[in-house]
């Protein structure tokens, strides 16, 4: 079951991973795109401004979870590193079920209203004339959220199968 | 005191005590004004609806396209760094002024100056700086104290020298806060802060830091006794050009079309990553026409800038100009698919974008966090209890300003940049935002003062990351009297912006205004 669990975990962070990449690169080549037009032709195109948008939109909710996966995100360890070993997973665990599932699973109950609305009437950019399929991007927001509870649990029970 | 102020307090503990604990900042940062919310929430302290609007401001940091620079430098300074570009850059360099103590000193902070316009991260430079350049340094005569101190010193300087992302976070917070502390106070047109603004007001203090620290160099920096000179190793005038040219051409070019007024930060951050992609793939591939190709795609993006400073750009495809910028684009369009071909067989490229999701992830975590923070401190009137007591503080505003000043020092011993930005600016900001003090101002002082307390002793950053890669001959105690000096120079250069704010507000008048 466990193992089961952190496989599972380990391949959404593999699919999210190619997902965030797809959108970095995206990204970049979109920006570039965007000032080749701009700079070579004086003209610009409002749909691929957008493009830019979403991949940056998409991009920085995954780079969360992503992070976290990978046990990047900041930690203050003056205190820490001089406590037991069993000290951090503990907290880290604590942390877990009172700072971590609170915070994105509010992310998830209070805007749910707002993703299900954008659905409901195929929201798009909010610039004139521009790229549809903005209420794609919104999804992404509970989903990293949920994606963040999945990682967190998984590192932690890593770190206690290990 | 009221409820309300206790609740503050609480609140500020807590937070302290949460990211003191070691746990993900991040999760401190969000977690404990979120608990404490609702608790309070349960005995009708804080008004429970306010949280509601928290999926509303993660939306808005996805949607906030002036942090679409953020990842696009990360990822500039993660090619360089990656395809050993710096690396080459800094060997070269140690080669050339190898023969002496004072020239591989000077050297180093050449290198570092250069290269903090690029990276911006304390943690990559000082880690390189002691792989590559502290054995030479140490060689060439460079007490070990010294060399200690400047590799300290010169890695911190990616916080100052633009394009920075320290800057693009201050842009994006002081400008917020400005405009709404100034619409407050009844002044409905302040002039809007932009990143250029920050970036253009940075430079010059920047480079102040840098000069001062060559001028203490050339003071005091002599020839540790009983080193022989080592002999200088030849390097070739191509070889030189071929290492320098490309990335400074590239750091040239997204600082000055942003400081010209050219490009948004994001463009020039996106031609920045592109152009470091571009070299990335040179440095991989020895097929000729590949290099030939990537070099074109390079120079065409030269040329469409060219173009549009000339006033070719509305140009149709039949004219000349609409013609060229047809095979500019062409070229970087092929150029750029065979760096990005190479870069992907090579592993770079998988390689290259996860470190920049990762440092990504690690910024827009605590941005997310503190706009928690930021809501809960509003629910429970912590603006108005700071401004009270500011108000109780003497000198006005500028002794708001040095109380901030002092905090963030202090507080830079502990938390890093990006939260310290998250967390002070909106919480203490308005006070001093709201008057007739510069932003860009400001948002330089910042800069320069977290620079500083990430060099500080005991806890400064700059040190710890020293620490971890350094031999052991060299003490902890050795780093922090190496530092010292510099600590020094930094607070001085602090102090002369501080005296004199046209250093910091001369150039983007000049520019901009």
């Amino acid at each position: 079951m466990l193992t089961l669990f952190l496989a599972f975990a380990r391949w959404l962070d593999r699919l999210t991973l190619w997902a965030a990449m797809a959108a970095t690169g995206v990204l970049a080549l979109m920006v570039l795109v965007n000032v080749v037009l701009r700079y070579g032709f004086g003209s610009g195109s409002i749909g691929l401004q957008d493009l830019a948008a979403y991949a940056f939109a998409v991009l920085v909710i995954l780079s969360v979870p992503l992070c976290h996966a990978r046990g990047g995100h900041v930690r203050v360890e003056v205190i820490s590193e001089r406590l037991p070993a069993a000290y951090l997973p503990r907290a880290d665990a604590l942390a877990w079920a009172l700072f971590l599932v609170p915070v994105f699973g509010l992310i998830v109950w209070a805007g749910w209203g707002d993703v299900v609305f954008s659905w409901s009437i195929r929201e798009g950019s909010t610039n004139p004339g521009g790229l549809g399929g903005q209420y794609l991007v919104k999804a992404v927001l509970p989903i990293a959220a949920v994606l963040m509870a999945v990682q967190g649990l998984a590192a932690l029970l890593r770190g206690n199968a290990a | 005191m009221s409820v309300q102020d206790i609740l503050l307090i609480v609140l500020v503990l807590g937070l302290f005590a949460g990211i003191l604990s070691g746990i993900p900042a991040m999760l401190a940062i969000a977690g404990v004004p979120l608990v404490l919310a609702l608790v309070a929430g349960q005995f009708g302290l804080f008004p429970l609806a306010f949280l509601s609007n928290f999926p509303a401001r993660v939306w808005g940091v996805m949607t906030n396209t002036l942090l679409m620079a953020v990842p696009l430098f990360v990822l500039m300074g993660v090619f360089l760094e990656r395809a050993h570009l710096a690396e080459r850059m800094l060997r070269v360099l140690a080669r050339l002024l190898g023969g002496s103590a004072l020239g591989m000193g000077l050297a180093v902070l050449g290198f570092s100056t250069i290269i903090a316009a690029s990276t911006g991260i304390i943690g990559a430079t000082v880690v390189m700086l002691v792989l590559i350049a502290l054995g030479p340094m140490l060689e060439a005569g460079v007490p070990k104290r010294q060399a200690a101190g400047l590799i300290c010193a010169s890695g911190t300087l990616g916080q100052i020298i633009p394009p920075s992302i320290i800057l693009v976070l201050l842009g994006d917070q002081i400008g917020n806060t400005y405009l709404e502390a100034q619409q407050r106070r009844g002044n409905f047109a302040p002039e809007p802060v932009s990143v250029a603004d920050l970036f253009a007001g940075a430079l010059v203090p920047g480079l102040v830091l840098v000069v001062l620290y060559a001028l203490w160099l050339m003071l005091t920096l002599r020839r540790r006794k009983g080193v022989a000179r080592p002999a200088r190793q030849p390097v070739s005038a191509t070889e030189v050009a071929f290492t320098f040219a490309p990335p400074l051409l590239l750091i040239l070019a997204v600082l000055g079309s942003i400081l010209g007024g050219v490009a948004t930060a994001t463009e020039a951050a996106g031609l920045g990553a592109i152009g470091a992609g571009l070299m990335a793939g040179f440095s991989l591939t020895s097929t000729r026409w590949e290099r030939i190709l990537i070099a074109a795609a390079g120079l065409a993006a030269f040329a469409l800038v060219a173009l549009r400073l000339t006033g070719f750009g509305r140009a149709g495809l039949d004219t000349l100009a609409g013609g060229a910028a047809g095979l500019a684009a062409l070229l970087i369009a092929l150029g750029v698919l065979v760096a990005l071909a190479r870069l992907a067989r090579g592993g770079l490229l998988a390689d290259a974008l996860t470190e920049t999701i990762k440092v990504s992830g690690m910024v827009f975590g605590i941005v997310i966090a503190a706009s928690m923070l930021s809501l809960v401190f509003r629910g429970f009137g912590g603006e108005h209890a700071v401004a009270e007591v500011m108000a109780t503080l003497p000198g006005g505003e500028s002794g708001a300003l040095l109380a901030i000043m002092a905090l963030v020092f202090v507080l830079g011993f502990i938390l890093e940049a990006v939260e310290i930005i998250y967390i002070i600016v909106p919480m203490l900001g308005p006070v001093v935002l709201a008057g007739d003090i510069s932003p860009v101002w400001f948002a330089v002082l910042m800069a320069m003062n977290l620079q500083t307390s990430f060099l500080t002793p005991p806890f400064g950053f700059a040190l710890f990351y020293f620490r971890s890669v350094a031999p052991r001959e060299i003490t902890t105690l050795d780093i922090y009297r190496g530092v010292a000096p510099f600590v020094a120079v930094q607070l001085l250069a602090l102090a002369l912006v501080f005296g004199f704010p046209r250093l910091a507000t001369w150039l983007p008048d000049l520019m901009f205004n």
